[in-house]
């Protein structure tokens, strides 16, 4: 069987400039590794950005390697190792929302993550987000798996956009 | 109603160890602000919540307490509002000193979210982290109230006598 087959769905529903997006993965490794790496400063470039998340109720701070694009969110949710949720501000392609990460053991060193939003914009802009959240649980995964920092690729972006600009015909 | 081999399963639990994740998707025709607000009123909420205990409290923004009763009383902060898509909140079904809710054993974090699939349609999206022991419970719950109390509430304007739904459906998610 092809792996890929057996991976959760990924999707986006909505309509009028108002999508939600949703997109799972999973992950060969224990819950708790997958929440350290996703949340821990010294990994959190690995895969996202150089960047700290505080408690609940404190900031996420990104800042993305290329310096165009600093990111500064309200940690809304800190639930220990399974949700971590913040707002987000993306000023080009929509109005603030809230992006949540969530993670679920589902067997011996395997944790299925589940990314989570809302895209106030039309759906081709929908399908390029959703593309990026997908291609940051594959950063995860691999920056999982590999324990170091995961290289750019921005070419699976484009090829994961536009698989969902087909899935929904924009 | 159908016999318990031909209940559709909404409900779906996810998870080995102590927590599981309970989620459920379901489609609603009725308007997204109608939807939200038969989520977020006390006044709707007790139309479909069953057996609702009076004394209920939603306060409406992040940091509000929300308490709800069915015999006994759950208790639990919101931590996202965000009208009319989001509501998130902690859910406390027994008392507790420990200031620290996500680490009590009884507590788990509930979202329900909502988006316009059409003039008269939304989409409910429902996710729980709850304990191991729980969630058969809350799957049959969850299936009960939001996939068939809320649902014929806002569609009919009736809900139906449904005594001795739980207990079937617990069967179903027990297995």
């Amino acid at each position: 069987m092809d792996p890929m087959s057996e991976q959760p769905p990924t999707q986006i529903t909505g309509t009028h400039r108002c999508y939600r997006i949703e997109s799972a993965l999973n992950i060969d490794a224990d819950i708790d590794t997958v929440w350290s790496t996703a949340t821990q400063s010294e990994t959190l470039g690995w895969w996202f950005a150089p960047g700290t998340i505080e408690g609940e109720g404190g900031r996420i701070q990104l800042n993305f390697p290329d310096g165009a694009f600093g990111m500064v969110g309200t940690v809304k949710v800190l639930f220990r190792p399974h949700v971590i949720e913040f707002t987000w501000h993306a000023h080009e392609l929509s109005d603030e929302t809230i992006i949540r990460f969530d993670f679920v053991p589902t067997g011996e060193a395997k944790t299925t993550a589940t990314v989570t939003s809302f895209v106030f914009a039309d759906l081709d802009t929908a399908c390029f987000v959703l593309a990026t959240w997908q291609f940051m649980l594959e950063r995860l995964q691999q920056a999982v798996v590999t324990k170091t920092a995961v290289p750019d690729n921005s070419a699976r972006v484009a090829e994961l956009t536009e698989d969902l600009r087909r899935q929904y015909q924009v | 109603m159908m016999e318990h081999g031909q209940v559709q399963r909404y409900a779906q639990i996810q998870g080995e160890g102590t927590v599981r994740r309970v989620s459920l998707t379901n489609t609603i025709n009725a308007p997204l602000a109608v939807v939200w607000e038969a989520i977020t009123t006390l006044e709707q909420v007790q139309l479909w919540w069953p057996d609702w205990q009076p004394g209920g409290i939603i306060e409406p923004a992040e940091g509000g307490t929300i308490r709800l009763g069915d015999g006994s009383w759950i208790d639990g902060l919101i931590k996202v509002w965000r009208p009319p898509h989001i509501l998130e909140f902690t859910w406390q079904e027994q008392p507790t000193n420990n200031p620290d809710w996500y680490e009590a054993a009884t507590c788990s974090l509930l979202r329900i979210d909502l988006v316009e699939l059409g003039a008269a349609k939304t989409g409910l999206n429902l996710v729980q982290f709850m304990p191991a022991a729980s969630a058969p419970g809350g799957a049959a719950g969850w299936h009960h109230f939001a996939g068939e109390r809320l649902k014929s509430l806002l569609e009919t304007g009736k809900v139906e006598d449904t005594a001795g739904r739980i207990e079937e459906l617990l069967k179903l998610y027990s297995a």
